[in-house]
């Protein structure tokens, strides 16, 4: 295209301008194309959720076994929680090993001593169906001149975890182990002690036949330990274990027998409680079933917040081994908890020691729903609940008979990393704990004339988490 | 003695003066001489009455067919008194108006009769007119098959080879001297072989009817085969080869003995359905036609055969054996088909050394310029190591296997390749196979009717041509994938560039792209298998172009057709692409090209080639692409496997299409740059944007798919090779061009462009190399179940093993029957009604499970329940609590395994019914045939 002037007195050199070329055009506008398509795909895109999520559904069956043969003040309560929607209905089956099984239909919120005359059956299975299942909690508890003792009636799993038990003259412990599943179980007992595993070839692959119960004295495994530490792996099959504790406070004392709580497995931070108020002696033991040392932070959470015990701020454990600190000084009588945090995982247990009477505090689980603590008659339970998070946590605490009528009741706030306590009024056959916000973690301390003892609280069964299950290629 | 000379003529202008020289050549005329003629409309009427006299000649409708014309001159001339019963038999001398007996031929057929007495029939050795030389008879018999055997090779000389008096079962009829009374007492020809085969026919009856047949090699015919070279059509040849092979068909129907009838019904079918599919095979469908055809015609009329049968056992004397001799031995067929085979391979081969040679020759002329005088008297063939040496593109295909096989140093040694979206290959190629053809797919979890991914088909045939190594295919396609995508890219490109540097770099850039992508090491089989058919199907589709002749857009269009449905059975997505390609290509031409090329028949070939894919893949695209389990357009390999990360601006520019084990986006910036700066040369541009369009149109398919979370190698793949396409096209000579440039901004730039397109390909395969292939792809044992388990699995589908793997967040499930899940497995997984019943059954079973839930579970065809390491604890525990299972030894260390109490059983799985899969198998088949075939290079036909 050629340009001309047309006004005159300009002037105006003749330009040649390049033709427009169509080609060229197409060019442009297929390189802006690309352009726009490169700039979509800057726009992100989230990632698709899984197709299948996990859901929860209603527990529908639950199996409790209490083991080890009882004494005559024996008596095994089993209640469910109250106040639960559509969970009516259905039955307990009480079956003691190498004894007449029977079949209850219990109350829900109404407590039912479930052992009768079966309570020295070396395992009693509380087989609870349908509704009867729902937030069903038992325990064990024997009274004797030796003491006050509370047994967890737990469910059988592969994995137990018990720490301060020992094998010396004035600190005895047994294994008990119980195949309470249809299937024969094949079961590993490690031993640790002070220093480190014990060896022991005959712990190993160890077969419980269904309905076997079977008692490992430790004095057998680890002779002349003091401080050891158990760990039960089922390779095959699934046991209910519990350690029965035998303790005497100095030479020659009488010994005080407890059932030491069992931890399902070993963990980087815990919560160890609830600590009796008042006691002659309290020993922290840990064990660390790492191959790394452990350097365990301590703390103290007392009824105005926590505080790190001055001189015992710090254990360390050797790597597979057990280790030990005196808190007699540390803890003082008020409520308290202690909480441990460790860099690798460990397990853990609190002894008291008062008066020739032996109990152990566990790690007590944090309550991500609602949990009872069962108070055979004639003992009185004070709860003590520790605010494990950064924050204040706050729980409502009901106090129930026998019958189920609620006889007491109050809202507790513990103030971060404290510990608060409750006494209910009343004849209390056991106490329902309903968390609200925080995270709150605890149990109740048992007293009687005879003794003490303390009961974890851990979250009632109320829905199991249903996995989620794809179709998977490969 | 009286010899009747009879002459059947029908338009045989153009031969008949010189066969009238050789009769009245003849040194022992014959006595009478009779023509008949059926209808001549040339001057035959003219010929034969000027030289022979209007006496002889006897004229017929056109129609009359030979029989029936030695019938008429028969009749018209009446047996010789006298002659006929005695010594002094009468002869008949049949001759054809194209055979031209040699002046000696009736003095020594007759002199040899007057040796042999006993001889009724006696033939001439018969050349091959005009040449005179060639041999075409020596007398004639008939193979089990049907066919004609002279016991000579083609075009065999004659130089006295074959000149011994002997018995034969017949002689052709042109120049047959019969005994009158034996011809009229068989009957003479039968009149059901019109035209062929009567000569064959006569001589086998007479030989049933005790009369002997000689052959005279002393007396010569010279015979043009008018009718049978079709060089001459008349309404009763027809289709020659048709009514010869009817002839053929018929003549051993009728005459062959009873015992052997049956069997020879059914060779006859078979064999006459493989020739035709031979036929087929090389490109002659109307042969394979006229095959069926006559077959057909002979089959339907089996009254023909039987009277022709009674007739027979009239005139026979002899039982069927005594004449067996006289038949060809029963090995020739095969020795025929043998020596077809070998002739192909040696054909084809001669070829290729052929165009080989050539290219090589015009090669080094151009390279070369004329070639000096010595260098002319060194050998031309130089071998192999050196012509290896000498050519750079033979060299750096020996360099990128070398590098390839030293990039697979991680994942050499036993076991299945494996890992990410792949699944390992079967153990034989015959699985492929079976899951491909099979209905019902009862090897895979709850069973399913899906068909089988098309890709399967593939690797099946290539699995087989491995002798079965299906683990094979695999390897060669991830392990030596760069070097196959280089050479189809470098002939892709060579065609487009020219020989060069720029040819070398644009294979050398597309080859890296599965590695560099992370294809090979995400175990993507779809985009790897693409990247090595993806240039060959480009390089097909460029003879579509209208200026190519329609014989080779035709071919090129099955071909086309045939690449474009391989590449679309492992990427589905191929097809799509293409049809919006060839939807521009059609409007834009409707829009912009010459009126000329405007026309229907000029973008028909580019229409077929698209619309034949989904025929070509037919049970999936039917049946399988609209309930396939993931989307129908995802490619081969698991889909939910390795990462579908977010891509952004700078992954597409760069090609990757996830992080998992793709190289850093700087090695392959350089091709997106030259592909831009491509459009800038203005003598290229118009192929430039020919290339931009695919760019574009993929470019939008892979932000497509990575919104809907899908791998998008594919995609990418295509808008990758367009841009090494775009950027070779325009980079041809680009140096001379850079540097006639003055100097100024464009230099330095187009400096930095070249430099980083060039940087490429040699910091990929630098890349390559150093990272070697790696995770997730990897060789291991195709599965870590117990081999006891997998023993009893294949013993009986019935014994399946359910495996749960623990995914952190849940569980991913599947049931296992023979070997494992093998790579095409996944295509047939069904989501159903079974699926899902079975997929709550294990969340049960993983949740609480009850004794009830397990015998449920026996239903499912479950033998054996197990959990690979690391087992999850509660589940194992559920397990363990559960009465019906018993625990099974697991072998590896944190696995667990049950054994289900209860008698596995089909109970809870659903039952096959029949579907529509079998027959679409039958018609991809006869496409998939169809379509070679056509893609095949046209044959000449041969008369």
């Amino acid at each position: 295209m050629t340009v001309t002037s047309s006004s005159p007195g300009r002037r105006v050199a003749k330009r040649r301008r390049t033709p427009l070329d169509p080609l060229g055009v197409v060019s442009v506008l297929a390189v802006a194309a690309a352009a726009l398509v490169l700039t979509l795909a800057q726009v992100s895109h989230p990632a698709a959720e899984p197709q299948v999520a996990g859901g929860v559904v209603r527990v529908d069956r639950l199996t409790a076994a209490c083991v080890g043969g009882g004494g005559q003040r024996s008596e095994v309560l089993s209640v469910a929680a109250p106040g639960i929607e559509g969970a009516d209905g259905g039955t307990l089956r009480i079956a003691p090993a190498g004894g007449q099984e029977r079949e209850v239909r219990p109350e829900r919120g109404v407590v039912r001593d479930v052992a009768g005359a079966a309570a020295d059956a070396p395992a009693l299975v509380v087989d609870a169906g349908k509704g009867a299942a729902v937030a069903r909690t038992t325990s064990r508890f024997d009274r004797d001149s030796s003491g006050l003792a509370a047994q967890e009636c737990s469910s059988s799993r592969s994995r137990w975890w018990f720490t301060g038990a020992g094998a010396s003259l004035d600190h005895t412990s047994d294994l008990v182990l119980a195949n309470v599943d249809p299937g024969p179980a094949v079961v590993d007992v490690v031993v640790r002690g002070a220093d480190g595993e014990v060896d022991s070839v005959g712990t190993r692959g160890m077969t419980i036949a269904p309905g076997e119960v079977l008692t490992m004295p430790l004095v057998d495994v680890a002779p002349q330990s003091e401080e050891l530490s158990i760990q039960v792996d089922a390779e095959r099959g699934r046991v209910v274990a519990a350690v029965d504790d035998s303790f005497a406070a100095g030479a020659g004392g009488s010994p005080g027998g407890e059932w030491i709580p069992s931890q399902e497995e070993p963990s980087r931070t815990m919560v160890l409680g609830p600590l009796p108020q008042r006691a002659d002696r309290r020993t922290l033991v840990v064990a660390n079933p790492t191959g790394r040392e452990a350097l365990v932070d301590l703390q103290v959470s007392g009824q105005s917040g926590s505080f790190a015990p001055a001189g015992a701020e710090q254990l360390r454990v050797p790597a597979g081994a057990v280790a030990t600190a005196d808190l007699t000084s540390a803890v003082g009588s008020d409520p308290s908890a202690v909480r441990l945090s460790s860099p690798v995982p460990v397990t853990a247990t609190l002894r008291s020691v008062e008066a020739g009477e032996v109990s152990y505090a566990a790690v007590v689980p944090p309550l991500s729903g609602a949990a009872i603590a069962l108070v055979p008659d004639g003992v009185s339970g004070a709860m003590h609940l520790t605010s494990a998070g950064g924050a204040a946590a706050t729980a409502s605490l009901s106090a129930h008979a026998a019958d189920g009528a609620e006889v007491d009741r109050t809202e507790l706030s513990v103030p971060p990393g404290a510990t608060a306590a409750w006494s209910p009024r009343g004849r209390v056959a056991y106490v329902l704990v309903d968390p609200g916000r925080g995270r709150l973690a605890g149990g109740a301390v048992l007293s009687s004339g005879s003794g003490v003892t303390q009961v974890p609280l851990r979250p009632l069964p109320v829905d199991l988490r249903r996995p989620a299950v794809v179709p998977a290629v490969r | 003695m009286t010899v009747t000379a009879l002459l059947v003529s029908h338009d045989g202008a153009r031969w008949l003066p010189a066969v009238l020289d050789g009769l009245l050549a003849q040194t022992r005329a014959p006595d009478r001489t009779v023509v008949v003629d059926t209808g001549s409309q040339d001057a035959t009427v003219d010929i034969v009455t000027s030289r022979l006299g209007a006496a002889v000649l006897h004229q017929a409708p056109s129609r009359t067919s030979y029989p029936e014309a030695v019938h008429l001159g028969l009749q018209a001339a009446p047996p010789v008194d006298g002659a006929g019963e005695g010594d002094e038999p009468e002869w008949l001398w049949l001759l054809h108006d194209d055979s031209r007996p040699d002046p000696e031929a009736l003095a020594q057929l007759l002199r040899a009769a007057a040796e042999n007495p006993s001889v009724s029939i006696l033939g001439p050795k018969i050349r091959e007119w005009p040449s005179l030389r060639r041999l075409l008879e020596v007398g004639v018999t008939l193979s089990g098959t049907g066919r004609r055997e002279t016991g000579l090779e083609r075009g065999e000389y004659d130089q006295g080879q074959h000149d011994r008096l002997r018995e034969v079962l017949a002689v052709s009829s042109a120049g047959m001297l019969v005994r009158r009374d034996v011809f009229e007492s068989l009957g003479g020809f039968d009149p059901q072989l019109p035209m062929f085969g009567n000569d064959v026919d006569l001589g086998w009856r007479a030989a049933r009817a005790g009369h002997r047949t000689l052959v005279v090699p002393d007396a010569v015919v010279f015979h043009v085969e008018a009718a049978h070279r079709a060089v001459r059509r008349t309404p009763v040849t027809g289709n020659h080869r048709r009514e010869e092979r009817r002839a053929a068909l018929y003549t051993l129907l009728v005459n062959g003995s009873r015992a052997a009838l049956p069997f020879m019904l059914v060779r006859l079918v078979l064999g006459s359905l493989l020739r035709a599919l031979g036929l087929l095979l090389v490109r002659a469908p109307r042969e394979a036609l006229d095959e069926l055809v006559a077959l057909a015609h002979t089959y339907l009329r089996p009254d023909r055969v039987l009277r022709g049968r009674r007739g027979r056992r009239r005139t026979s004397t002899l039982p069927p054996g005594e004449v067996r001799h006289l038949l060809a031995p029963f090995w020739l067929p095969y020795r025929h088909g043998l020596d077809f085979v070998s002739d192909l391979a040696t054909a084809v081969v001669l070829q290729a050394a052929d165009v080989s040679a050539a290219r090589r020759t015009s090669r080094a002329a151009a390279e070369t310029g004329p070639v000096p005088a010595e260098a002319e008297e060194m050998p031309a063939d130089v071998g192999l190591l050196a012509r290896l040496l000498g050519s750079p593109t033979a060299l750096a295909m020996v360099l990128l296997v070398l590098l390839a096989l030293v990039s697979a140093r991680g994942v050499l040694g036993p076991g299945f390749l494996s890992g990410g979206a792949l699944l390992p290959a079967p153990a034989d190629a015959a699985a492929w196979w079976g899951l491909y053809v099979e209905d019902w797919h009862y090897g895979v979890g709850v069973g399913s009717d899906l068909p089988a991914a098309p890709y399967l088909l593939p690797l099946a045939m290539a699995g087989t041509v491995l002798l079965g190594k299906a683990w094979l295919v695999l390897d060669l396609l991830f392990l030596l994938g760069v070097p196959l995508a280089a050479w189809g890219a470098w002939r892709l490109l060579r065609r487009l560039t020219g020989r060069g540097w720029v040819t070398l770099w644009g294979a050398g850039a597309y080859a890296i792209f599965p590695v560099v992508t992370g294809a090979v090491n995400q175990g993507r089989l779809g985009t790897v298998a693409a990247a090595v058919v993806l240039p060959w199907l480009a390089h097909a589709a460029l003879f579509l172009d209208p200026r190519h002749t329609g014989d080779r857009r035709w071919r090129a269009a099955w071909r086309t057709a045939l690449l474009l449905a391989l590449l679309s059975s492992f990427a589905p997505l191929a097809w799509v692409v293409a049809v919006v390609v060839a939807t521009l290509c059609l409007v834009g031409s409707l829009v912009l090209a010459a009126p000329r090329r405007r026309g229907l028949t000029v973008w028909t070939p580019l229409v077929v080639a698209v619309a034949a894919v989904p025929v070509l893949l037919l049970p999936w695209s039917v049946l399988g692409a609209p309930s396939a389990p993931g989307p129908w357009y995802a490619e081969a390999g698991l889909a939910s496997a390795g990462d579908s990360a977010d891509l952004g601006a700078w992954d597409l520019l760069t090609g990757r299409a996830g992080e998992l084990g793709a190289a850093p986006g700087w090695i392959t910036v350089g091709i997106g740059l030259a592909a831009v700066a491509a459009l800038v040369r203005r003598d290229t541009r118009r192929t430039v944007l020919g290339a931009w369009v695919p760019l574009l149109i993929a470019l939008a398919t892979a932000v497509f798919l990575d919104s809907r979370g899908e791998w998008a190698g594919f995609p990418l793949l295509v808008a990758y090779g367009a841009a090494v396409t775009a950027a070779a096209t325009a980079g041809t000579g680009v140096s001379t061009l850079l540097a006639g440039r003055s100097f100024g901004w464009r230099q330095p730039l187009g400096l930095l462009v070249v430099a980083s397109a060039v940087l490429a390909p040699l910091a990929g395969l630098l890349w390559w190399v150093g990272s070697g292939v790696s995770a997730p792809l990897d060789r291991v044992p195709p599965h870590g179940l117990p081999a006891y388990m997998t023993d009893a699995a294949l013993r009986d589908a019935d014994n399946g093993i359910l495996v749960v793997r623990d995914e952190g967040d849940g569980f991913g499930f599947n049931v296992v029957r023979g070997e494992g899940v093998r790579l095409g497995d996944d295509s047939v997984t069904a989501s159903g009604e079974a699926a899902d019943s079975l997929a709550a059954l294990v969340g049960d079973l993983a949740t609480a499970p009850t004794s009830e839930q397990i015998a449920e579970l026996s239903g499912y065809g479950v033998e054996f329940v197990y959990l690979p390491p690391p087992a999850d604890p509660v589940l194992s525990g559920n397990l363990d609590a559960v009465s019906g299972l018993t625990s099974a030894s697991a072998v590896r260390p944190h696995a667990r395994a049950w054994q289900l109490e209860a008698e596995p059983s089909r109970a809870a799985l659903p039952a096959p019914d029949g579907s529509a899969h079998p027959v679409l198998l039958l018609v991809q088949a006869v496409a998939l045939v169809g379509a070679a075939v056509l893609a095949a290079p046209t044959r000449k036909v041969r008369r």
